[in-house]
């Protein structure tokens, strides 16, 4: 009981000095020892705030590094994204173009078209296109109003194409230049080249003349190109002369191509 | 004791510095909540004083708040359920509203409250540092070895 009324005495006595020192400093008595500690204090203060803003400078520098790293990877797979995302779409592009071209060349309410992605050129050409996208055996092959190649062996989701320039094709054709017309049989070479044989010697062919197709298979139509004519073979003693004819497109540059349904 | 006005005098340098704990509030409440001793009052006084100086308060004016608060704690303690180390969290609760209170008087600001919660968890760790300080590293007068007979 002793101690808490001592306490108490010291708890008054302090209590009256705060009063004290509160209406003191309120009427501006305690300015001057204020303002000479202040000389020593506000330093000491400037310095630890500044410190302060020094450290927290620092390490808002590492979170914001830490941060900027992390958007950086972020944006870098975006952009290896947005690179790959362009390159399809340049590619649609491409085969959009490829469509558009080649319906302006053969005629979509004549001709039904289906494009089709070359997998892979060896002796027979294989598209992506198979029986489940319409494709049979037979049809023709082309890029613009060029003649490729024909399906032959179709399945649902491929089909090969032998070329124009293959030996097993034979195919009915005309040339026709400035000067006047030829008729002949287009076969395929080995290599990159075809012969028109069977040319009657009457018959006026020349070297750059085109040739188009005849129509006289069942599912090959009349006036696609086949080639150029750039040479002719002439003899006498035959009843028919020859011409080597060269295709305007190889399959092997081209990405799309379209097949006649 | 002198430890203690050294940390007490930095803590104080401090939050008018940078930081937003009222760090000397928090070892004075925690002092007061350990030992019931005359010296909490004037380290009440001493700090009040530095801390209104420091902030440009009128002098004095956090001593009163202070004083009060210790004399209430001590007061406090005397109640049976105010020995466990718990009771010091909603103590300190009060403490800090009251602080922030005289503060936002005196400034004419609004009180803010955000901080709070942050030194809510901050007391326990302060409390239990003055805890072992106080009752391993201080020697009282008081405390007698028991001869047994």
């Amino acid at each position: 009981m002793k101690t808490i009324l001592l306490d108490l005495k010291l708890f008054i006595i302090l209590i009256i000095f705060s009063v004290l020192l509160f209406v003191f400093d309120n009427l501006g008595f305690l300015n001057f020892p204020k303002s000479l500690l202040q000389t020593l204090t506000i330093p000491v203060q400037f310095g630890l705030y500044k410190n302060s803003t020094n450290f927290k400078k620092q390490f808002t520098f590492i979170i914001e590094a830490r941060k900027a790293s992390l958007e950086n990877n972020a944006l870098k797979q975006q952009l290896a994204l947005i690179s790959a995302e362009n390159a399809t779409l340049q590619k649609k592009i491409k085969d959009t173009e490829d469509l558009v071209d080649q319906y302006n060349k053969l005629n979509p309410q004549t001709f039904d078209l289906i494009p089709a992605r070359v997998l892979g050129v060896e002796r027979y050409v294989i598209l992506d296109k198979g029986i489940n996208d319409g494709v049979v055996e037979s049809q023709a092959v082309v890029y613009k109003d060029n003649y490729l190649g024909q399906t032959k062996n179709v399945t649902p989701k491929t089909s090969q194409v032998i070329l124009a320039t293959d030996p097993e094709s034979k195919i009915a054709v005309f040339s026709q230049g400035s000067l006047g017309r030829a008729k002949g049989i287009l076969t395929g070479e080995f290599g990159s080249e075809m012969l028109m044989d069977k040319i009657l010697h009457e018959e006026v062919v020349n070297v750059d003349d085109l040739v188009y197709s005849e129509g006289t298979e069942g599912k090959l139509p009349k006036g696609l190109v086949m080639g150029k004519v750039t040479e002719v073979m002439e003899r006498q003693n035959e009843i028919f002369k020859q011409a080597k004819v060269e295709p305007i497109f190889k399959l092997v540059d081209l990405d799309t191509v379209f097949l006649i349904k | 004791m002198i430890p203690l006005i050294f940390i007490l005098i930095l803590f104080s340098f401090l939050q008018e510095a940078f930081l937003p704990f009222n760090l000397v509030l928090l070892a004075l409440v925690s002092r007061a909540f350990v030992v019931t001793e005359k010296e909490n009052y004037y380290l009440a006084f001493i700090f009040g004083l530095i801390l209104s100086f420091l902030a440009g308060y009128p002098l004095g004016s956090l001593s009163i708040i202070y004083l009060i608060l210790v004399l209430i704690i001590h007061i406090f303690r005397k109640i049976q359920f105010a020995h466990h180390p718990v009771v010091v969290i909603p103590v300190a609760v009060v403490a800090l509203l009251v602080d922030q209170l005289a503060r936002s008087l005196m400034l004419g600001s609004n009180i803010e409250l955000g901080q709070i919660p942050v030194q809510i968890i901050l007391v326990i760790p302060v409390y239990f540092a003055v805890l072992l300080w106080e009752e391993r590293f201080i020697v009282r007068k008081e405390i007698k070895l028991k001869v047994g007979k």
